[in-house]
């Protein structure tokens, strides 16, 4: 679908402010006179002459070289962007190039060198968010995106705007959409990137499966996709499942699975805590239920002196003490379950990952590993104030941080465990020996392999630790006191017979097991976990994105001055939907917005849109179009529908 | 008496092609230094991309965000090996090629997981070995085979076939007899796969894991064979052709000879050289592999490895690959060197 603004057309800001969007949409539609009058006026008054159709400065051509991409439809993009320059009396070199040549010229060199001025710029997003807070900063204003930013400054006031969002000074939603309204109409003023096309991203699957849960943004990409897929009219079956590539990755939940591809995996045999709706990316809970309590922005809130934090030097955890504060609370209500290897999912295994997450971002520690700690778990790190443990399932996770938005609050307190602890500190100790590193970086850095719970050398490495651990009947200091010498006796037990039935240590507690890693036919088989904890049918109300029907009635001809309503319906598989904000826009014969607002609610799925009298008065005769914009909360598509009506004299 | 200074001027004329072979390659792999240029820019780019657009750095001043990224990239630029110059680079690279150091691979790694380049190789090159050294044997000893038939009858009608099909199959590439192949055997007549090594899911026995490999073989196989078969049918038919119209042959059959042992022994023998020549670096060219006819098939090889290192400009791959090729190239050459030079003092004296 086209795109004009620098939020994408299916995210949730742009549906929270879609009557605002399309409404900068209509003045910037196309119009190439009005740009050949445009660029007409500033080339002539520069000095530039326009000769049989052709530019001239100086006696000699305006060149522009245009860096146009070949791999995907960006090279369609380029040849029509090319002949509309082309057409205004540019003289377009045409670069045709792949990424590894285009990319060090585009954003390895000094544009003031001249070497590019144009180039089809394309991104790919996985999952949708519900904030895309760093957008404006990174696209319209900042050197990471691209060498231009280190010469080029943008105008003060979108600089002002953007680091606002990016950096989420504001205090309420309503303060923050307004940042997004400004970012979005500044940087299309702006225009250094100039947006042209969202393309949703296609999938093919068997006509005998039915349909499962996709992303808004990254299509099947999603972590429900897997676990949604069923053959129609059957229960049960087996699903073949083609990936790009196989194995690019190490399957090592700590800083592994960094290929799409292997995500794949990843997403089907590990439970997150919670994760992004995939029509809203507003966290939802996945194995833990979770209620908020903030003090907001500026408030504070007592943390229990009982609460516990890690120290990492001692290795233990501790009591926080008095007069610790924190600016929210989320309350984790953990369905535990089993583990693959049918153990139970016990506090102790999510302590240990806990105390791993520490150790890992802590530079004096043995595991420290920079690579392996992602921006989130740097923010919990400095953020997280305690824990607090309410009941065997239940624990409060304190943390001095705030968003308007809940949900993100309990994303970024969300603890959790991948793999039982036995199997974190068989990983930790080859890790802390330098057998193995947790990321690729480390790797390199130590000339040892990527630690991979699955195949490869690391198997040989973390059977001996489990051989040894197992005859030692081995608690990891980090859980001392926390796990009985027969819980761990019987866990040693458990993944030993595990890795001899399946030669893999990957144990998890997701609705599939990983039941075989073939690497000569590049195939993981993943099999159901009959003792999960939750139905198959859990994600079964995400499938269908709650996209609501809007239907608008009203007159076809109104007397100016006269009162004109417009009655509008919202329907979900044909009841009523109540769950959605309708907003419109009033424009002239011309195309130009004469008068918005919001639709008022009168019923069940009813809504209204009235002129009065003496707004319909200030109007000239002729045919006028009413946009509706209907935005849905469960679904960040906005719904446009829209009608014309005449205005005839009264 | 063994041809001592001739062994020794041949050894050292391949050692001296190797090395130089060798170099060129790290050079060239490496873009003379310019992949130097377009990693470290890729690296930067991706590490900014992360950074700048994930909302946990939001917060951060922009000159820690700035002091995070350098750090972060000069990290991986170290771990890369980046931060040295090129030309000193490059004889590090050329004695670890020369001495078979192989070193870790930049972008690729093995299925199981390493980055050793090693590694990496040696988990495609069974794969390789098993569908185009396969195929050459095949061909190779079909084709001499027939080609014998040929000599026998030259300008025959026998021979004026497969002529005729030996230069109509050995111009069309054997990716192209893939293709219609996979059209009639898989598509049209579902007898064979369309691609892949294995089913999914792979069968759980040895056997049938074996028969499922030689089941997805097939059609690679017969397009390999059916591309080679006719070129060695020809070629070996040329060299016993003209063999058999030397004076001796000529004298052992005016002697009366049987027409068998004459070709066994004045004509097959002498033909042997120039033909097992031949063999030999076929089939250390089929180790390569073949990038289309892999990637046409699906087929996990050395070839299409070649091609990802390539597309993605991992040059210690590149290297790795090319190196081994060279010296199983060099050592088969150098062989078959010493081999005629010992058995055929005309070769010696030539030289």
């Amino acid at each position: 679908m086209s795109r004009w603004t620098v939020f994408r057309a299916v995210s949730p800001d742009y549906a929270r402010n879609a009557d605002f969007m399309k409404a900068l949409e209509l003045k910037y539609a196309y119009n190439f006179e009005k740009g050949k009058k445009m660029i007409t006026e500033a080339l002539t008054k520069a000095g530039a002459i326009l000769k049989n159709g052709k530019w001239y400065y100086n006696g000699k051509p305006i060149v522009l070289k245009f860096f146009i991409r070949i791999e995907d439809y960006r090279k369609e993009i380029g040849d029509y962007v090319a002949s509309q320059l082309e057409k205004v009396g540019f003289t377009v070199e045409k670069l045709y190039r792949p990424a590894r040549d285009a990319v060090p010229i585009v954003y390895g060199s000094d544009p003031r060198e001249g070497k590019w001025h144009l180039y089809t710029e394309g991104w790919a997003y996985t999952a949708i968010s519900a904030y895309d807070d760093i957008d404006p900063d990174f696209f319209c204003t900042s050197p990471y995106s691209g060498a231009v930013f280190k010469v080029y400054k943008p105008p003060e006031e979108l600089v002002e705007v953007a680091k606002k969002l990016s950096a989420a000074k504001y205090k309420s939603l309503k303060e923050r959409n307004e940042l997004v309204r400004k970012a979005a109409e500044l940087a299309l003023e702006d225009s250094v990137r100039i947006w042209l096309v969202d393309q949703i991203t296609p999938f093919a699957y068997s006509s005998n499966i039915e349909e499962m849960v996709y992303d808004l943004y990254g299509g099947p990409f999603s972590l429900f996709s897997l676990r949604t897929i069923k053959f129609k009219g059957k229960v049960g079956g087996m699903v073949k499942a083609g990936n790009m590539r196989m194995f690019t990755s190490a399957y090592n939940p700590i800083a592994g699975f960094t290929w799409l591809y292997d995500v794949f995996v990843f997403y089907a045999v590990s439970d997150p805590t919670v994760f992004p709706h995939p029509h809203t990316g507003k966290y939802i809970p996945v194995r833990a239920k979770f209620q908020v309590r903030t003090a907001g922005p500026e408030g504070v809130l007592k943390v229990p002196p009982t609460a516990l934090k890690y120290n990492v030097s001692k290795r233990k955890w501790v009591e926080v003490g008095p007069n610790v504060t924190a600016k929210s609370v989320v309350r984790f209500i953990f369905t535990l379950g089993k583990w693959h290897d049918g153990q139970p999912v016990t506090l102790a295994d999510i302590l240990m990952s806990l105390a791993t997450t520490f150790e890992i971002a802590t530079p004096n520690s043995t595991l420290y590993d920079p690579s392996a700690v992602t921006p989130t778990t740097e923010t919990f790190v400095k953020t997280f104030k305690g824990i607090s443990i309410v009941a065997g399932n239940v624990y409060d996770v304190y943390v001095d941080y705030w968003h308007p938005d809940k949900s993100y609050i309990a994303n970024l307190a969300s603890i959790g465990a991948t793999v039982p602890w036995e199997v974190q500190a068989l990983m930790n100790v080859a890790v802390a020996d330098r057998k193995l590193a947790f990321s690729d970086t480390r790797a390199e850095e130590w000339k040892v392999d990527w630690l991979d719970l699955t195949k490869g050398r690391s198997l040989d490495i973390l059977k001996s630790y489990m051989e040894k651990f197992k005859k030692e009947n081995y608690i990891p200091p980090e859980i001392k006191g926390y796990v009985t010498p027969e819980e761990a006796r019987a866990r040693w037990r458990a993944i030993s017979y595990w890795f001899d039935k399946y030669g893999h240590f990957y144990v998890s507690d997701g609705p599939f097991y990983i039941a075989k890693v073939d690497t000569v036919a590049r195939q993981v088989i993943m099999k159901a976990f009959r003792e999960y904890p939750f139905r198959a049918d859990r994600w079964a109300y995400l499938i269908k994105p709650r996209v609501p029907s809007i239907v608008v009635s009203g007159p076809s001809e109104a007397t100016l001055g006269s009162r004109v309503v417009f009655n509008v319906t919202s329907t979900f598989e044909g009841r009523p939907y109540t769950r959605v904000g309708v907003k419109y826009l009033l424009l002239s014969p011309k195309g130009v917005v004469i008068l918005r607002g919001d639709a008022k609610a009168v019923g069940m799925g009813v809504f209204t849109i009235e002129f009065s009298p003496e707004e319909t008065s200030k109007l000239t005769p002729g045919a006028y179009t009413l946009m509706v914009i209907g935005v849905g909360e469960e679904a960040a598509t906005p719904i446009i529908k829209t009608t014309s009506i005449v205005f005839v004299p009264g | 008496m063994v041809p001592v200074k001739y062994f020794a001027k041949t050894v050292a004329i391949r050692l001296l092609t190797l090395i130089i072979a060798i170099y060129i390659t790290v050079v060239i792999a490496n873009l003379g230094g310019f992949i130097d240029r377009i990693y470290i820019g890729q690296i930067r780019f991706n590490v900014e991309s992360e950074i700048a657009r994930n909302p946990s750095f939001a917060n951060l001043p922009e000159n820690l965000r700035e002091k995070y990224i350098n750090e972060r990239v000069q990290a991986i630029i170290r771990s890369r090996g980046l931060d040295k110059p090129f030309i000193f680079r490059s004889f590090i690279y050329f004695r670890d090629a020369l001495t078979l150091n192989l070193g870790r691979a930049l972008i690729l790694r093995s299925a199981s997981g390493s980055s050793l380049v090693k590694d990496i190789i040696l988990e495609r090159l069974p794969q390789t070995v098993l569908l185009f050294t396969t195929g050459t044997i095949i061909s190779a000893l079909l084709g001499i085979y027939l080609s014998l038939y040929m000599a026998k009858s030259a300008g025959g009608t026998f021979d004026k076939s497969v002529t005729f099909f030996a230069i109509t199959t050995s111009i069309v590439p054997p990716w192209f007899f893939g293709i219609i192949f996979i059209l009639i055997f898989s598509f049209y007549l579902g007898l064979f796969p369309s691609g892949g090594m294995f089913s999914v899911p792979p069968p759980s026995t040895l056997l049938g894991y074996f028969r499922d490999i030689l089941y997805h073989m097939a059609l690679p196989l017969l397009a390999w064979v059916f591309n080679g078969l006719g070129a060695w049918a020809y070629v070996s038919r040329n060299i016993l052709i003209q063999v058999s119209q030397e004076d001796y042959v000529v004298v052992a059959r005016a002697k009366g000879l049987p027409e068998r042992l004459v070709l066994s022994r004045y004509v097959l023998r002498p033909s042997l050289p120039p033909i097992v020549t031949n063999v030999a670096l076929a089939i250390v060219n089929s180790l390569t592999g073949a990038i289309i006819t892999e990637t046409v098939f699906d087929w996990p090889g050395v070839g299409r490895l070649l091609y990802e290192a390539i597309l993605s400009l991992d040059a210690p791959v590149v290297i790795g690959i090319t190196v081994i090729y060279a010296y199983l190239y060099t050592l088969t050459v150098l062989a078959l060197d010493l081999i005629y030079g010992l058995l055929d003092p005309r070769i010696r004296s030539s030289r």
